[in-house]
């Protein structure tokens, strides 16, 4: 339905189009012609509205058409024409809608003023020693922190719109003479097909537009710091922002991303790698430890020093659990306060932290419920799963898999867990890219940034793992040579 | 293209060496005494010539598979035939080595509760490798080698100093015929790099091929030929006792005992690559029926045949002497001829196919020489 260029029957037809209270009508005089200016009161700027838009258009005495009033309104226009279905998602989007009578359209002034929190320190990715900016939930906050950090025209940024009643904002950002366009042109087509009816998070975009729909593992990677955000732009990723959320995807993702902390790049070489051995070795531990306990105790005592041996059988004596059982159940009872903790409010953690430490694990051991060996394996296992907090979720539901094959076929049940493993990984693949790159496939080039941390000048090329059309990001010139002395 | 070239020595160097240290060295002290590792030799120069062959054959033919060298040379029906007997020779190629590894895993890494169970969750995995296909396997491989080649310097390491290298010689004490019917009655053990000429066609073609897969077999055989000498090296006249012998050479570097037995980490890793190799056979399998039968869906097959091996396991359990003894007498010569004779066979008509060709072309270019001549062009 269009604007017919009668004030009274155009106002009509756009409350009819957008109803509430919040809706609201300043009537005001153009060049001796009524007119009105409908804006949303809770997401549109008003003083500007007045200020910019209103006060030019009321002193203003010249040619009176829909083109020349454009011109005066001293704000950007996001639309215009004559469709009321168009005026009233510009009118719900913050814009304000200006109708004069006469005039058969409508022009809409860009005027959203939505109450966003600051730009502050990520909760999920803190640093000791780096940029410590983290986005936000306004995409307009987001694309101004990217910008901030690429000012170069190549980065390539395209706006839709998804979500039947959200109408969420999504931008595609990628570098266009870095990233494979056909990727970017895939992903952008899948969030285009998107029919959903509310887009509440990233993570449904995330969950829409992934690969392996049922996978364990994720599939595309997420980041809550621009500063990473702008290092995987620059290695040919693609970044998908999506408003309302702080966590912007990258794509595609590989499985040594997770042990990539931002603060390894920051730090000394020698220090970050000291420090990635420990996350991949903790991981190990976290996830193989418990399982081994329970195996080694069951199946394969030969496996344990005799001392150690000794050690356990003492404490385990009158323990009334198998050790799988006992195991599994320290395992629950950290899970549930794990997702208690979480959800629980603030004044109540420390209510929780000592019934679980205190009531749950040392009276449980003294009553004889659980050994003490136990709680010490788990305990380990629980802390050392934090050190790759992005793989928590996935890793602690192979840790209980693990735990209840130990339990019930052994040693070997490990092993065909970890090939099982393997293999399925081998098989995944994040937008045509292989997540267990650079491993298998193995990509020599690439394994400079993965289990060793090689010094920056030496990582003179992008990974080859993602596909990229510009190998290289770094002049030879400029990196520092080995054979130079101070 | 499914696989590269590092993953197609990552699987050669995986599955050569992990299935024969549990009882092959036991067969070969039997009958080759402390000339097991030549016996071995024998074999390993088979299996190198069988690697020869198949490069060759994947250089003759390039860019087709085996189905399609078949199909061109023969017909469909032919090459389908063809296929349906190499997924029963996969089937079957891999009934000896699982019974042996399943005994391991009961014997050596149990000791409380030995129960064919214990080894069946294996099947799972192994039906979902089946199902997965070559990539998945290929790239599998590219890790689990990085396992094979820590768990042989880890057993090599930990053996040297048990083995006495006297007892090795005079080098062939033993009758050169007990030596090599040592070798014949353990062609069943061997013959892996068969797995190459079904993946023909399907491997990018790079720089040095031939190259790198010579030099990860060469390898690979090297490795294995060292263990037997330092097993039989280790137990001498016993050795023939022994059976397991992953799990017995590296018993006595008694230091490490204090800490438990640090050596078992060797036998993890070696078994874990022995899974994928046991595995192996069985998606190949999988691979050939599905060919046979004309593409149809993997999973019915890969369900089949690990349900099928499952099955002869829990029924043969206590047969594994037997097994082995029917193998040995039945498949052996099977074995010759599907793996060292048909390929040898196909890259002859292929090389004649192209001698042919290169005359027929070089003919037809002399013809046109000689009209151009005629006609004064020349």
């Amino acid at each position: 339905m269009n604007f017919c260029g009668n004030i009274q029957k155009d106002e009509k037809l756009l409350r009819r189009s957008v109803c509430g209270d919040d809706i609201k009508f300043l009537r005001f005089e153009i060049s001796g012609h009524n007119a009105v200016a409908v804006y949303t009161d809770s997401i549109c700027d008003k003083e500007l509205l007045g200020r910019e838009v209103v006060n030019p258009l009321f002193k203003y005495k010249g040619d009176y058409t829909l083109e020349k009033l454009k011109e005066v309104s001293l704000i950007a226009v996001t639309a215009s024409g004559a469709d009321v279905k168009q005026a009233a998602e510009q009118l719900l989007d913050g814009s304000a809608v200006i109708l004069a009578d006469g005039i058969k359209g409508f022009f809409a002034a860009d005027l959203k003023k939505f109450e966003v929190r600051a730009v502050a320190e990520p909760p999920l990715q803190t640093v000791m020693r780096g940029p410590r900016e983290g986005f936000n939930e306004c995409i307009k906050t987001n694309l101004s922190l990217m910008r901030r950090r690429i000012k170069s025209p190549s980065l390539s940024v395209t706006t839709l719109s998804v979500g039947r009643l959200s109408k969420t904002a999504v931008a595609v950002l990628y570098i266009k003479n870095v990233a494979d366009k056909k990727l970017a042109d895939g992903v952008i087509e899948k969030i285009k097909n998107i029919d959903i009816d509310n887009v509440s998070d990233s993570s449904y975009i995330a969950k829409l537009i992934s690969t392996h729909k049922g996978s364990i593992f994720k599939m595309i990677n997420d980041s809550e710091k621009p500063d990473v955000v702008a290092a995987r732009l620059a290695e040919g990723r693609i970044a998908v922002i999506v408003d309302g959320s702080p966590i912007v995807l990258t794509l595609p993702y590989l499985l040594i991303e997770d042990f990539q902390n931002p603060e390894d790049y920051y730090a000394n070489t020698i220090r970050s790698n000291f420090v990635r051995w420990i996350r991949v070795c903790a991981l190990a531990f976290s996830v193989l430890l418990p399982a081994f306990y329970v195996a080694s105790q069951l199946f394969h005592l030969q496996f344990i020093p005799l001392n150690f041996l000794l050690t356990i059988v003492n404490s385990i004596k009158g323990i009334p659990m198998s050790p799988s059982f006992e195991m599994f159940f320290i395992l629950l009872i950290f899970e549930i306060l794990n997702e208690a903790s979480i959800r629980m409010p603030k004044y109540a953690g420390m209510a929780l932290s000592i019934v679980g430490a205190l009531v749950l694990g040392d009276t449980a051991v003294r009553a004889g419920i659980v050994s003490s060996p136990a709680i010490l394996i788990m305990a380990l296992s629980a802390i050392s799963l934090y050190t790759v907090p992005e793989l928590v979720e996935t890793m602690s539901i192979i840790r209980i898999t693990l735990l209840i094959v130990a339990g019930s076929v052994g040693g070997y049940g490990i092993i065909l867990g970890i090939i099982f493993i393997i293999n399925y990984l081998c098989a995944a693949e994040s937008f045509g890219t292989p997540i267990l790159a650079p491993f298998a496939p193995l990509v020599p080039e690439d394994l400079k940034d993965t289990f060793y941390i090689s010094y920056l000048s030496e990582m003179q090329k992008r990974p080859r793992s993602i596909r990229n059309i510009n190998p290289r990001r770094m002049k030879f010139s400029v990196g520092y040579k080995n054979t130079d002395k101070p | 293209m499914e696989v590269n070239k590092k993953q197609v020595c990552a699987l050669l160097f995986t599955i050569i060496p992990s299935s024969k240290f549990l009882v092959l060295p036991t067969l070969y002290a039997a009958y080759a005494k402390q000339d097991a590792w030549f016996a071995g030799l024998i074999n390993l120069i088979a299996d190198g010539i069988l690697v020869a062959v198949i490069v060759a054959f994947i250089s003759v033919y390039e860019g087709q598979t085996f189905f399609d060298v078949l199909e061109n040379t023969f017909n469909k029906k032919v090459a389908r035939a063809v296929y349906f007997v190499y997924g029963l020779y996969f089937m079957f190629k891999c009934v000896v080595p699982v019974f042996e590894q399943k005994n391991y895993t009961e014997i050596v890494l149990y000791e409380t509760s030995p129960t064919v169970f214990t080894f069946l969750p294996f099947f799972l995995v192994s039906a979902y490798m089946c199902v997965h296909g070559l990539r998945p396997m290929a790239r599998t491989a590219e890790i689990v080698a990085w396992f094979t080649a820590t768990g042989l310097v880890l057993v090599t390491f930990l053996s040297v100093s048990s083995v006495d290298f006297l007892y090795l010689r005079p080098v062939l004490k033993n009758p050169v015929g007990q030596t090599l019917s040592g070798s014949y009655k353990a062609m069943i053990w061997y013959g892996q790099p068969l797995v190459l000429l079904f993946m023909a066609g399907k491997i990018k073609k790079e720089k040095h091929f031939k190259l790198s897969v010579g030099i990860t077999f060469g390898v690979a055989a090297a490795i294995v030929v060292l263990l037997f000498a330092f097993f039989t090296g280790i137990y001498g006249d016993i050795a023939v006792r022994q059976l397991y012998a992953l799990s017995k050479m590296t018993k006595y570097s008694i230091a490490l005992n204090n800490v438990g037995r640090f050596d078992y980490i060797a036998t993890l890793m070696l078994v874990t690559a022995g899974v994928l190799s046991l595995s192996v056979p069985l998606v190949f399998s999988t691979m050939c029926f599905n060919t046979a039968f004309g593409k149809g869906k993997p999973f019915v097959f890969a369900i089949i045949i690990n349900a099928l091996i499952a099955t002869v396991l829990s029924i043969f359990n206590l047969y594994f002497n037997r097994t082995i003894e029917l193998f040995e007498n039945y498949f052996s010569p099977v074995m010759l001829l599907l793996v060292y004779v048909f390929p040898l066979v196909m890259l002859i008509i292929g090389k004649k196919r192209r001698v042919e060709k290169n005359d027929f072309n070089e003919s037809k270019l002399r013809e046109k020489s000689a009209i151009m001549r005629e006609k004064g062009d020349l």
